[in-house]
């Protein structure tokens, strides 16, 4: 047994080149890697496109997913566009796979062989994120690795649908599998496959995607054999490598062009999985030369008994979203983006946790550090790079789960797809995009109601109007979110919940002056008469969330909840609303175009209540046309109350440093205000 | 078949491919984009002059003329259709809006979808005042758990009267499965507003127009129908009375994008989209049959644009996995073609932060066009690169009607390539012209092994007007060994529409479970699926009738959409039986869907224990056209040196400059066949044999180049 590895699992920059990968790279013609590189890029989005085609969960099928292509040694080369922190970040189980099983005789490397891996602590995020990857060989040489993952929305945790609040440790999280060899000699292995399948409650998903990783796997192998008997091995070995070294050059050069300085960004979290707490998340980027330093140890103490953690490589994986899609957008996707950065984090933080820490909220851990990540870029590239330092995507996931018997009688378990509903944040010149995607999934797609309810025992009261005011305002405002319910139907009961954060406290902040998005709750309605209402052609039947919670002619009890709402069963005419939040504002409200606001009145985006108490426009309710001068004044005398209220530094930071929350709602924050100035809890093994 | 006529309007130039008796005659005019008929009116008396008749004489003896047109594509992107009412199901008003959320991601390349900071949804085709809900549900069993409301109803259409609607569109969810509530708003518009009211506005259903499941897609083929339809069906108007006063008796017909056409009255504007590419793949597939080639693919290289399809067995093999028209996903069986930005005009540049050669996708286009045209372009282009490598003539470009400046050309590489570079003019041309053709090559590559297909083992038919200079080129990326040009390659398109079938594709949305995870025995009622299909074949029937096709002409597939339980995308299979009787037929079908899956996607990939649905089928109904065969010739072995018209120096890469043979295509007979490099010349194009590769006349006067060793010139192509 070789076991966990923590050496492994810090190594998502690219190793030190080998003698091979220097002589390979020799005379390597550069039109040739041009060549190369399309070719493996074409792949790429050949092997994605068989995840989606043939994967089962809404992950695959919805564009939760990623595949690429890694050198012998694990690092990453060539990726395809997607989910880039899950390519990145399986890095970690091919290199533990490299170190620990080529030797050894019982397992080992050969050709033919798949390994299958979704355990955090060897790289993966949580047990839900799965990944598959298979070696290379040519002539008996390991030279390449192609790997596949997925969210596949069942893994067998204590609740269905992959993501549990409520896990007190590790062991409650479901299949946590270290890199395990799932095929060899080109025939998966039936038992291995009977044994996973035996640990969830819906084994067609997870089968069906396993399957789809490894013909998408076979698929990059197949492609990289046939460049290696046409150019030779050393060819592919070299210029995988050298693909890697042109990124950190080039990464280098970009990060050297900017100013030094040093940016400091918090981000908070408010939940804990099944209670509200704020936990608070502290970066310090330093840029220095051409490195971009992390400092997270200033952030919360490990969350003991709540799944509220992730390990320090998902953070670091994670760094790649904003440098694949905006910092570096024009740069090959592959580990040497990460060259340009350094990390401090403080063993013992929520960031950082103790090997046995549940985690599998690890994703919501993610985001705040991807909010305070994209903040602080922004700021630190806005004097030289303006048009890429934008406002937060909305952050959060606000993503409703299921689990039980459909309306065929079939297992299913897993998440829906509006948690790719959310709105991208506003920009210098534009603003952000209505329901535009997932954060975190560059092509994500929130799916259509008719294939969802084919699947999935629930009716859809209404998924149309975007959220009013669910986007941050300000001069470009973020784009707006999406408003959807889900109704029991089709089956006496099944399990509903939600996962996200940013209940009571936005999940992302705007920027320079522009507002954060709004914070949302769960809302369930349970026992509700929507059927009856229905059947009777009423006018009354709801069609959106406000109507639905006000609605005097629905029955049935209304509960607000955090987003974080533990699954719990739900019978037929129940409801539960998730709605997807808008993306943040750039730049101060009050410079908005009157005009631009009255449109977003129009069309729900803004309510006439944020026109008049957070634009200050005039306006007539009934025709929507803006006063200008009324505006102007109004938003002159705002501006003389904002002067009013200026006080000195030293002024404000002697009010504002006594002030502090409840001590209840900071119980799991560490000390206040900085986490560092206190020891640690010791880890505790629950 | 009598005297036909076919055209194909493309973005650059209208194509018309003529055959009257054994006769071919081919014309080539501009597009005029602000009247299409000019260029239609144009190509035919082009093409009537060639073949020395008056075109009043041409098309009183036409038995038909069919059209690929682009007018829909053009009125979506232009956005000058009408405006439209969108009556939907209250509650999901914004599905258009939402468009899925990856809506500012569809319709553009890949790699423009990388930038986060950058990305835009594109400006909806309707404003979001002209999109109504009424109250009304229906669930995913087709039951009604919501009536519809007539009252509701009239209001919303009176709003959307008021707000100026020209057109209406109503989609409801769960339309395709119960469409009782769509038929009635139908019968209220209908009866509310009788056409001497509003004037002829189209009133799409969604069932109507595409009886398939998911809301979004079916709501956007009902509007980009309905979008397009005023202005499809006034142009055709006027084609129509232009051919009919010239003489023309018979009706006008139009290709449609499923691999079909039909005449003008039996045609919905969606069909009509992207019918140009889909010709040319029809074409192909003929040409395949007539050569008994069972692998080819389609590639015409244009300006801008590289196009591409498959065929395989002699027939279109696949649909579009996703279609897309402009920016709007929509449902439908469209043959499928990938088009990347690479051609004639693609940009090349150095990339400042990797130092590496880039090619395209930024094109100069026709205007200003590449640096040699002189036309104010300054940035090296692919056809800068064919030029400065001597692979084209200055003086004898497109038949010597435009002259192109070769130090323009050279100074364009230079400053942006070979000096960034450090490498000579000549090695920057000839590296631009590797990676395009490279890029090309892999692109054909992926497109042919995600169908699980060996890419090495097709066939490759150049077309369009630099498809022959680049084709072999592109082949040695795919690892392909034949290219197959035509006299007729820069109209392959219009040929294509000559060959196509009366044909159209029935289709249902229907969800039946086959067989159930981890059971024996089979789970479906043979009696549902059977009563489907007939239901399909009545609607097809009759429909025939209609366009005066009685039933025994009738051919028929049946092609189902099966997936394995949980999945969401489907693989279509071709049903051996179209109604099925007891267990061994259900399990035959069972067989043919796991082997298909299998075989496109690996043998690991199959997994007959998860259970198999069925969620789609499509009726396939043609009448087959009688094409004249080809004209065989008998080869007499020559070596081309009565069509050698010179020599001149051409830059090979690392063979260097060699004194290189050119040929005038026109002069060259069957059987002639001689080895690379050489070059070879005509009106429209220039075909590059690289060293290495062989060229040859075929028995059918095609230009085969054959990578390798000297092909036996009368051995023919023939399998």
């Amino acid at each position: 047994m070789s076991g966990r590895d923590l050496e492994v699992i810090t190594r998502l920059k690219p190793e030190a080149w080998t003698e091979r990968e220097q002589q390979a790279a020799v005379d390597l013609d550069r039109l040739e890697l041009s060549i190369f590189s399309h070719k493996l890029e074409t792949t790429t989005v050949e092997c994605q496109e068989l995840l989606a085609r043939l994967g089962a969960s809404t992950g695959a099928r919805w564009g939760d997913s990623g595949f690429a292509f890694y050198t012998a040694q694990g690092d990453i080369s060539v990726c395809s566009t997607g989910i880039y922190f899950h390519a990145f970040l399986q890095q970690i189980p091919i290199k533990y796979t490299v170190k620990h099983w080529t030797n050894d005789l019982t397992v080992g490397v050969e050709e033919g062989d798949a390994f299958f891996s979704n355990d955090p602590l060897y790289g993966g995020v949580h047990a839900p994120d799965m990944t598959l990857f298979v070696p290379v060989f040519v002539d008996g040489e390991l030279i390449a690795w192609t790997g596949a993952v997925i969210h596949t929305g069942e893994c067998g945790a204590n609740v269905p649908g992959g993501v549990t609040l409520q896990a007190r440790s590790r062991y409650e999280e479901g299949l946590h599998i270290p890199p395990v060899k799932v095929a060899s000699k080109y025939r998966m292995r039936e038992d291995v496959l009977n044994l996973l399948a035996n640990g969830v409650r819906d084994p067609r998903l997870l089968l069906l995607d396993i399957k789809a990783r490894l013909a998408a796997c076979r698929r990059g192998e197949e492609r990289l054999k046939e460049v290696a008997a046409e150019r030779g091995a050393d060819f592919v070995v070299g210029a995988l490598r050298t693909l890697i070294q042109d990124a950190t050059d080039a990464a280098r050069d970009r990060i050297a062009a900017l100013p030094d300085a040093t940016v400091r960004q918090v981000a908070f979290m408010d939940t804990v999985g099944t209670e509200d707490a704020l936990i608070k998340l502290d970066l310090v980027l330093t840029k220095k030369g051409d490195t971009l330093h992390c400092d997270l140890s200033n952030s919360s103490p490990e969350v003991v008994g709540h799944p509220a953690n992730s390990f320090a490589h998902t953070i670091i994986g994670k760094s790649a979203n904003f440098l694949c899609s905006y910092l570096f957008p024009d740069l090959p996707i592959n580990s040497g983006l990460s060259d340009v950065t350094e990390w401090t984090f403080r063993q013992g933080t929520f960031v950082s946790p103790s090997p046995d820490a549940p985690i599998s909220l690890a994703p919501n851990v993610m985001a705040t550090f991807n909010l305070a990540f994209s903040m602080a870029c922004a700021k630190l590239i806005y004097s030289q790079i303006p048009e890429r330092a934008v406002a937060p995507w909305f952050n959060g996931f606000n993503m409703p789960v299921y689990g039980g018997l459909n309306q065929w009688g079939e297992p299913v378990g897993d998440i829906f797809s509006e948690i790719n509903g959310g709105g991208s944040g506003g920009r210098p010149t534009s603003d952000g995009v209505n329901v535009a995607g997932s954060y975190f999934a560059t092509l994500s797609d929130s799916g259509e109601v008719e294939i969802i309810e084919n699947g999935a025992p629930v009716l859809y009261p209404f998924r149309s109007q975007f959220l009013a005011d669910s986007c941050g305002h300000g001069r470009h405002r973020g784009g707006a979110g999406m408003d959807t319910a889900y109704m029991v139907h089709g089956v006496p009961w099944v399990l509903l919940g939600a996962f996200g954060f940013g209940s009571k406290h936005p999940v992302s902040l705007g920027l320079f002056g522009g507002y954060a998005s709004a914070s949302i709750p769960a809302v369930r309605r349970s026992n509700t008469n929507l059927l009856e209402l229905m059947a009777s052609g009423s006018a009354s039947v709801p069609t959106n969330a406000e109507e639905l919670i006000r609605g005097e002619d629905v029955t049935g009890t209304v509960s607000f909840q955090s987003v974080s709402a533990p699954m719990q069963p739900s019978a037929t005419g129940d409801v539960l609303m998730v709605a997807t939040g808008g993306g943040t504002g750039y730049g101060d409200v009050l410079e908005r175009e009157p005009a631009s606001i009255m449109e977003d009145v129009r069309w729900g985006i803004t309510s006439q209540w944020a026109a008049r108490e957070l634009y200050h426009v005039v306006f007539d309710p009934e025709t929507l046309e803006a006063d200008e001068a009324g505006t102007r004044a109004a938003r002159d005398a705002v501006r003389r109350r904002r002067l009013e209220r200026g006080r000195s530094l030293a002024e404000f930071e002697a009010e504002w440093n006594e002030r502090r929350p409840d001590p209840w709602v900071t119980r799991y924050f560490g000390a206040w205000p900085n986490p560092a100035e206190a020891e640690l809890p010791a880890p505790a093994m629950l | 078949m009598g005297n036909t006529i076919d055209i194909d309007v493309g973005g650059t130039f209208t194509d018309c491919f003529m055959r009257r008796g054994s006769q071919v005659v081919t014309a080539k005019v501009p597009t005029t984009h602000y009247d299409l008929s000019v260029c239609f009116r144009q190509a035919i008396e082009t093409g009537a002059e060639r073949s020395g008749v008056d075109v009043a004489d041409l098309l009183s003896d036409t038995e038909l003329i069919r059209y690929s047109t682009t007018i829909g594509i053009n009125s979506l992107i232009e956005r000058t259709g009408p405006a439209l009412g969108l009556i939907t199901t209250r509650g999901f008003e914004d599905t258009v809006f939402i468009g899925r959320s990856r809506q500012w991601a569809d319709g553009i390349p890949i790699e423009e979808t990388r930038d986060l900071s950058r990305i835009q949804k594109p400006v909806p085709l309707l404003d979001k005042s002209m999109v109504v809900g009424v109250r009304e549900r229906v669930d995913c069993f087709g039951n009604v758990l919501m009536p519809l409301d007539p009252d509701d109803v009239r209001e919303q259409v009176q709003a959307l009267v008021d707000r100026g609607a020209r057109g209406f569109v109503v989609s409801l969810l769960w339309s395709f499965l119960n469409p009782q509530h769509e038929l009635e708003i139908l019968d209220i518009i209908r009866s509310e507003y009788p056409d001497t009211y509003l004037g002829n506005v189209p009133v799409v259903c969604s069932h109507q127009i595409s009886p398939r499941g998911g809301e979004y897609t079916r709501t956007m083929t009902a509007v980009v129908d309905a979008y397009t339809h005023q202005q499809i069906s006034s142009q055709l108007w006027t084609i129509g009375e232009m051919v009919r006063d010239a003489g023309y008796t018979k009706p006008l017909a139009l290709v449609h994008n499923n691999g079909g056409s039909k005449k003008v009255a039996r045609t919905r504007a969606i069909d009509t989209h992207g019918a140009g590419p889909v010709a040319g793949v029809l074409g192909s597939a003929y040409l395949a049959r007539q050569y008994g080639l069972d692998r080819v693919v389609f590639t015409d290289v244009g300006g801008t644009s590289f196009d591409l399809g498959v065929v395989t067995d002699g027939s279109v093999s696949s649909y579009e996995f996703r279609p897309v028209l402009d920016r709007w996903r929509v449902q439908g069986s469209f043959v499928e073609t990938r088009s990347i930005g690479a051609g004639g005009g693609s940009i090349a540049s150095v990339d400042p932060s990797l130092g590496r050669l880039k090619v395209g996708p930024a094109s100069a286009g026709s205007m200003p066009g590449p640096a040699c045209y002189g036309l104010g372009g300054e940035r090296p282009t692919v056809t800068d690169a064919d030029l400065v490598l001597g692979l084209i003539d200055p003086d004898n470009y497109l038949g010597g009607r435009m002259q192109l400046d070769v130090e323009a050309a050279r100074d364009a590489i230079e400053a942006d390539v070979a000096e960034p570079l450090g490498i000579t003019v000549e090695e920057a041309a000839w590296q631009i012209r590797r990676l395009v053709d490279a890029t090309m090559g892999q692109e054909i590559f992926k497109e042919l092994a995600l169908k699980g297909h060996d890419p090495r083992t097709f066939t490759i038919f150049a077309a369009g007007g630099a498809g022959a200079t680049h084709a072999a080129g592109y082949a040695e990326a795919v690892g392909a060994t034949t290219v197959m040009t035509f006299p007729f390659s820069s109209v392959f398109c219009a040929f294509g529409a000559s060959t196509t079938d009366v044909l159209h594709i029935y289709e249902r949305s229907r969800h039946l479970t086959v067989t159930q995870f981890m059971q024996p025995g089979f789970a479906l009622e043979t009696e549902g699926f059977n009563a489907i299909v007939a239901q399909l074949l009545d609607e097809a029937r009759l429909d025939f009738e209609l366009e005066g096709y009685a039933a025994d002409r009738l051919h028929y597939a049946l092609e189902l959409d099966m997936r394995y339980k949980t999945q969401l995308n489907q693989t279509r299979v071709t049903v051996p039986k179209p109604f099925l009787d007891g267990d061994d037929d259900v399990r035959e079908l069972c067989d043919v869907f796991n082997e298909a899956y299998a075989r496109q996607y690996s043998p690991e990939a199959a997994f007959p224990q998860a259970g198999i649905d069925i969620e789609e089928f499509h009726l396939k109904v043609w009448v087959p056209a009688d094409h004249e065969p080809a004209a065989k010739h008998e080869l007499v072995p020559g070596d081309g040196t009565a069509a050698k018209t010179g020599e001149r120096p051409v830059f090979w890469g690392p063979a260097g400059t060699v004194a290189t043979s050119v040929f005038d295509r026109t002069r060259l007979v069957p059987g002639d066949a001689f080895a690379g490099p050489a070059i070879v010349e005509s009106d429209d194009t220039t075909t590059v044999v690289p060293i290495g590769w062989h060229y040859r006349i075929d028995e059918y006067g095609n230009g085969v180049i054959e990578r390798g060793l000297h092909g036996d010139a009368r051995k023919g192509t023939e399998r």
